[in-house]
């Protein structure tokens, strides 16, 4: 069993009066490439930052690498690379500058990937960083963490503010690392397009607190769409837990989450698509009255929080 | 990380290298052409002899006032070292840490492969080494011009806190101080507000209550010698301290007081029962006869000239360990905050 | 066929309700189908595939394995994954998949959490029996 690339048990954060995370336990295994989903003010930069070094947990456990994160850890500082949300480059630099500070700190700094992935990109080494635009600035940003060649990467939001293109670019530049270098990745999105092509891991933050972390293909595998006519509604079947519900005007239909394989006659069944499921979880949370968790087999196993 | 650190200041820094080149050529010209004009006053044929013949009062009257202009032109010549050391020093202690903080690329800065101590630990390296490599001309130009234009003595408040290596110790504790405010407050812009004024309090409080203890004092008694000229007899006083002396107290003590310095609750008392003794300048026998009766005797408590650099090296080195501790303090923070 | 042109161009529809791995598959399926696909020939590498498609590697190595339970694709090791000679290709997955896949996984996450076959089988033989008494 490989040392998961991030664990966390019970971490949370308050700001002030705020708790920014809350209850956030997981688990993510090494060679994944994971997707922290949520909204806005979920807690994934919060958490991501905590898993970087840059904030240290209110209370709770966090480790990166099986190490604690801290800024005065260099061995595993060496082993990540993290993009920051605002992508904070040096106001004034040149991107040739950048690449000179990235050297001068990252001794397994790789300068030939810098310069090859910025030829690729069309941006000049003599270019000042704040002459490009936001998608190239991220783009920037992005090599930086790749030639210092991590065995795993923090990225917060890293296709936020990208024209189509720009960001097709850039997830297959991730891909193409994942690929060569077998590199870990952790990013966040509040964007759902990104999480099914490219990840292979999902945690859903919702309200700041982790409502589900899994393998993607386990997530996508044990869930069904329960339909019947709201006349007359059978009996819920056993192993089966009530993510989210929806009332027709003639039909009902649950979300649910299998603990058991789904023998079922009386209820329709369908696939949720990964959209369907990762709304579904950020509703749970919410006081809305469509999100009721029946649970009707005995607590199911790990996955949900 | 070290070109990293000199890159994050090099415009700061080499605008303020600019303005020292200028500052520099002022003083030196300004110090040359008071010399000059001193030296002219204080030869023929106004000086030299027993006073000037009276056909010369005209010229040696516009001389006087030339000597005078040009002695007055000095007066903002020296602040040209501890100025821009000290504003250096705030304006690149506030860009260690709070500038950063503020821009957030010390989320960048912290998430590369170097401990936040040995980023702390460069840009201060940088930082010092560069002030002080500004610090050391103008400090030797202010000196220079100090002695050359004789505006003050170098031990008077004035002449001691503004030359010798004073604008490098304050320019350092400078540093210090918005460096370890920065790491608190975050706000470059605050941090330089307040490290401003600690740089106004700091140095009057040390002028004031610090300097004065840090070497012994040495004491001289004043007594009035009389002359008689024809049917006037005045009192000329005499035992003053010597010359470019830094006389801290001059004033009333009681006989075998000792050299210690006396506070303001010990001084009016005897002061107001001296003042009430007849003068010493029309009836000095009356003023000695008078002090002797209250047992008190009129004293200069000072410092010698020859004390200079041992008081250079004593108040610079406070303000050198107080710079360590501030530096200290702001490394230990770093290593905890949060960004 | 020249060693520049892959031989077969991915394209994946992120929004089609379909897991990625199983589009891959599929779209070699089709291509054995039609003939665009022969026996012999090299499928593309999994860094080409992802220079093609913004994929996840991972899912490319699993839709290979894949393509080589259902014999129509074999890895050659230090080479790459070839069409096998002679590929077959069986109509589409039967009615049992749903079943037999849930259960493959329910097998996968029985192991993981430490319960062998006689543990599984027993837990099985429980709900079987449970249900027949509902039942009956």
């Amino acid at each position: 069993m490989t040392t998961p690339v991030v664990e966390t048990i019970g971490l949370a954060k308050r700001f002030g009066r705020k708790w920014g995370l809350r209850d956030c336990t997981l688990s993510i295994p090494s060679g994944k490439v994971a997707a922290l989903v949520g909204p806005n003010g979920a807690g994934k930069s919060t958490l991501l930052r905590m898993a970087a070094g840059l904030s240290r947990p209110t209370s709770g456990v966090i480790r990166v690498l099986g190490d604690v994160p801290s800024g005065n850890d260099a061995p595993l500082l060496k082993r990540v690379g993290y993009l920051d949300q605002e992508r904070p480059l040096y106001r004034g630099f040149r991107v040739e500058e950048m690449f000179r500070f990235g050297e001068g700190t990252n001794p397994t700094w790789n300068m030939t990937t810098a310069h090859t992935y910025i030829d690729q990109l069309g941006i000049s080494l003599r270019d000042r960083v704040n002459s490009l635009s936001g998608g190239q600035q991220a783009q920037v940003a992005l090599t930086m963490c790749l030639a210092k060649q991590p065995e795993l990467l923090i990225l917060d939001e890293p296709a936020a503010e990208l024209d189509p293109v720009a960001r097709e670019d850039l997830l297959r530049l991730l891909m193409r690392e994942v690929a060569e270098r077998g590199t870990s990745v952790v990013l966040s999105t509040h964007a759902l397009g990104d999480v099914g092509s490219i990840c292979d891991y999902l945690v859903i933050l919702s309200h700041s607190k982790v409502v589900l972390h899994d393998d993607l293909e386990f997530v996508v595998e044990s869930h069904r769409l329960l339909s019947a006519s709201s006349s007359s509604t059978p009996a819920l079947p056993d192993g089966v837990t009530v993510i989210d519900t929806r009332i027709g005007s003639r039909d009902v239909t649950h979300l649910v989450r299998l603990t058991l394989p789904l023998v079922e006659e009386a209820w329709g069944i369908t696939e949720p698509t990964l959209d369907e499921i990762i709304m579904a979880y950020l509703r749970l949370g919410t006081d809305s009255a469509s999100s009721q968790a029946h649970v009707s087999a005995p607590s199911p196993r790990g996955g949900i929080s | 990380m070290t070109w990293m650190a000199w890159r994050l200041q090099r415009s700061v820094y080499l605008f303020f290298v600019a303005v020292g080149l200028i500052l520099i050529a002022y003083a030196i010209l300004n110090g040359l052409h008071i010399e000059a004009v001193r030296h002219q006053w204080l030869g023929q044929p106004c000086h030299g002899g027993n006073g000037f013949a009276s056909k010369y009062q005209a010229f040696c009257q516009a001389q006087n006032n030339e000597y005078l202009n040009a002695v007055g032109s000095g007066v903002y010549v020296h602040w040209i070292a501890v100025l821009p050391t000290t504003v250096l020093g705030l304006l690149l202690g506030a860009n260690t840490v709070a500038g950063e903080v503020d821009r957030n690329t010390v989320r960048t800065a912290w998430t590369q492969s170097i401990t936040r101590g040995r980023w702390f630990m460069t840009k201060v390296a940088v930082g010092l080494g560069s002030l002080a490599l500004l610090a050391i001309p103008l400090c030797v130009t202010i000196s220079w011009w100090l002695s050359a234009s004789e505006w003050t003595p170098r031990l008077s408040t004035n002449g001691f806190t503004y030359a010798g290596w004073m604008p490098l110790a304050t320019g350092v504790f400078a540093f210090a101080v918005a460096t370890v405010v920065g790491t608190i407050l975050r706000r470059p812009g605050w941090t330089v507000a307040v490290g401003a004024a600690v740089m106004v309090l700091i140095p009057w409080v040390m002028q004031t209550d610090v300097r004065t203890n840090l070497v012994p004092l040495r004491s001289t008694t004043l007594s009035v010698s009389p002359i008689t000229k024809g049917d006037v007899t005045v009192g000329a006083p005499t035992g003053m301290a010597p010359a470019n002396a830094w006389v801290i107290f001059s004033g009333y003590v009681p006989v075998g007081h000792g050299n210690t310095l006396p506070t303001w609750g010990q001084e009016t008392p005897w002061l107001n029962a001296a003042m009430r003794c007849p003068s010493n300048v029309t009836s000095p026998n009356g003023y000695a006869a008078c002090l002797r009766k209250l047992g008190l005797h009129d004293v200069e408590l000072y410092v010698t000239d020859n004390r200079y650099w041992e008081l250079q090296f004593l108040e610079g080195s406070l303000y050198l360990a107080g710079a360590a501790l501030l530096l200290g303090a702001s490394l230990l923070l770093v290593r905890r905050t949060r960004s | 066929m020249s060693e520049d042109q892959p031989s077969i161009l991915f394209r994946l529809d992120p929004r089609s309700g379909v897991a990625p791995y199983r589009q891959l598959v599929d779209q070699v399926r089709q291509a054995v189908e039609t003939g665009r696909l022969r026996g012999g020939d090299q499928l593309p590498s999994v860094r080409e595939v992802v220079t093609q498609v913004t994929i996840n590697p991972n899912t490319v190595h699993r839709a290979y394995r894949e393509l080589e339970h259902l014999a129509l694709a074999e890895g050659r090791l230090g080479l790459g994954t070839f069409i096998t000679e002679n590929p077959e290709v069986h109509a589409t997955e039967a009615g049992n998949t749903e079943l037999s896949r849930q259960l493959q996984l329910w097998a996968q996450r029985a192991r993981t959490a430490g319960l062998d076959e006689d543990d599984m089988l027993e837990l099985l033989r429980r709900i079987l029996s449970r249900d027949e008494r509902v039942l009956s």
